[in-house]
């Protein structure tokens, strides 16, 4: 945290959201404290928990922790009344369609972006959440031209609340 | 999208062998009353004020532009808009901007005259013989399985079901087999899991709805992240960077 992000901006829990879908990384680094994101996730988790976040985990996500992990346990740690379990369905199949063909008229490729980020992000799109918490680079991007917020777990929490920005992550986060 | 302003221009149709103009100045009274009272109802069915909301008239043709009060402009054409791309999601029979279109096809064909709108979206040209050609939207009932929060307030019946109140506040009907009708309990907090049919454009209207599944809300001790940590670490500690080992699964479910 540099001295001259502290001079115009003091850390305030207004910019913290309501509601977060967490990515897969996020609950995989909480697990593991070797993780290179596991201290600014711990730190996220904690205080989205005391501000009463609701945590929203996508039965996508559920399935690649499950391949190793226990949901059982992801759910005890953020709290059964803190989480809200969504399944894909076809609102959602009907929603990455579109995403797909905007990302394609943007970009122009078909191959930048993997199916799976924008099931993730359609749901996300769907429920009007206010925002997706991931340190992956390539889902930021996607989110960003979706225009989803997002909770980027690169930077930490103490740099993201004194930030300037509004809650937008990745690489525009810029004090 | 919402509606600011709303834009309507009569003219004598080329269709009709009558040819007269219709401007400001010389206008069929049918034609202009009726148009009027077509606006006054749009103004009411999307919440507007009629003192409030304003109504010009322009020549060059019998045009009248209508902009509602605050309260009229929160109505939204039913256009679904994800990421920058937007779609029709096609109108309801009971959708005013629908039914005003509809009015204004009657209008032309009773007074023979063409009528252009502008101001929602694709600009609409309607003639005696040819109307604007808005879509209604054609409902589908799919099945689906959906994930629904909320407190069961009855449980039971000749043919077992539950009423949930959802979180989102609305009341939902769902069929159990007597098994789980006796291990449920009313007044609590659940999570369930719903097979039924549902439809593209809302997905909290459930018809022919049955229980797969249930999680009671209060029986999940909450764990520190420490105790997280102690449980889960054996299962992620050999996968390095969790940013990478997601990305590597996702890329390899593309095809």
């Amino acid at each position: 945290m540099s001295k001259s992000r502290t001079k115009h901006a003091e850390p305030t829990k207004q910019k913290l959201p309501r509601t977060c879908l967490l990515d897969s990384n996020i609950l995989i680094s909480l697990s593991n404290p070797d993780d290179v994101s596991y201290k600014n996730v711990r730190e996220y988790i904690e205080a989205l928990k005391s501000y009463g976040t609701l945590f929203y985990l996508s039965s996508i996500v559920e399935t690649e922790f499950s391949s190793n992990g226990s949901i059982g346990d992801v759910i005890a740690v953020l709290g059964q009344n803190n989480v809200r379990r969504i399944s894909y369905d076809h609102v959602d199949a009907h929603r990455a369609k579109i995403l797909k063909a905007n990302h394609e008229r943007v970009r122009g490729s078909k191959k930048e972006a993997h199916l799976i980020d924008m099931m993730i992000v359609s749901q996300a799109s769907r429920l009007n959440l206010e925002v997706v918490m991931t340190a992956d680079k390539k889902m930021l991007s996607f989110l960003k031209e979706a225009g989803i917020p997002a909770l980027d777990s690169n930077v930490s929490l103490g740099d993201f609340l004194i930030a300037d920005t509004p809650l937008y992550g990745g690489s525009d986060l810029q004090a | 999208m919402t509606i600011d302003e709303l834009k309507f221009i009569a003219r004598a149709s080329k269709e009709s062998q009558e040819g007269e103009d219709v401007s400001l100045t010389a206008a069929p009274l049918g034609v202009a009353a009726d148009m009027l009272a077509a606006l006054a109802q749009f103004a009411r069915d999307t919440g507007a004020d009629l003192q409030q909301s304003q109504v010009a008239f322009f020549d060059g043709s019998l045009g009248m532009s209508y902009s509602p009060d605050a309260a009229g402009q929160t109505y939204a054409l039913p256009i679904v808009t994800v990421g920058s791309h937007a779609f029709e999601g096609g109108f309801t029979p009971d959708d005013p901007y629908y039914k005003l279109v509809h009015r204004m096809e009657v209008i032309a064909r009773k007074g023979q005259v063409d009528i252009d709108i502008q101001g929602a979206g694709e600009e609409l040209h309607i003639t005696p013989s040819r109307p604007a050609g808005l879509q209604l939207r054609q409902e589908m009932w799919i099945v689906t399985e959906l994930g629904l929060y909320g407190e069961l307030t009855d449980v039971g019946g000749q043919t077992p079901n539950v009423h949930l109140m959802g979180d989102d506040g609305i009341r939902y009907t769902i069929g159990v087999t007597k098994q789980q009708a006796t291990e449920l309990r009313v007044y609590e907090r659940y999570y369930v899991r719903v097979e039924g049919l549902t439809t593209l454009e809302d997905a909290t209207r459930i018809r022919e709805a049955k229980l797969l599944d249930y999680e009671w809300l209060t029986n999940v001790k909450e764990i520190t992240v420490d105790e997280f940590v102690r449980r889960e670490r054996k299962n992620w500690q050999e996968v390095g960077n969790a940013v990478e080992w997601v990305r590597e699964r996702r890329r390899s479910s593309d095809v």
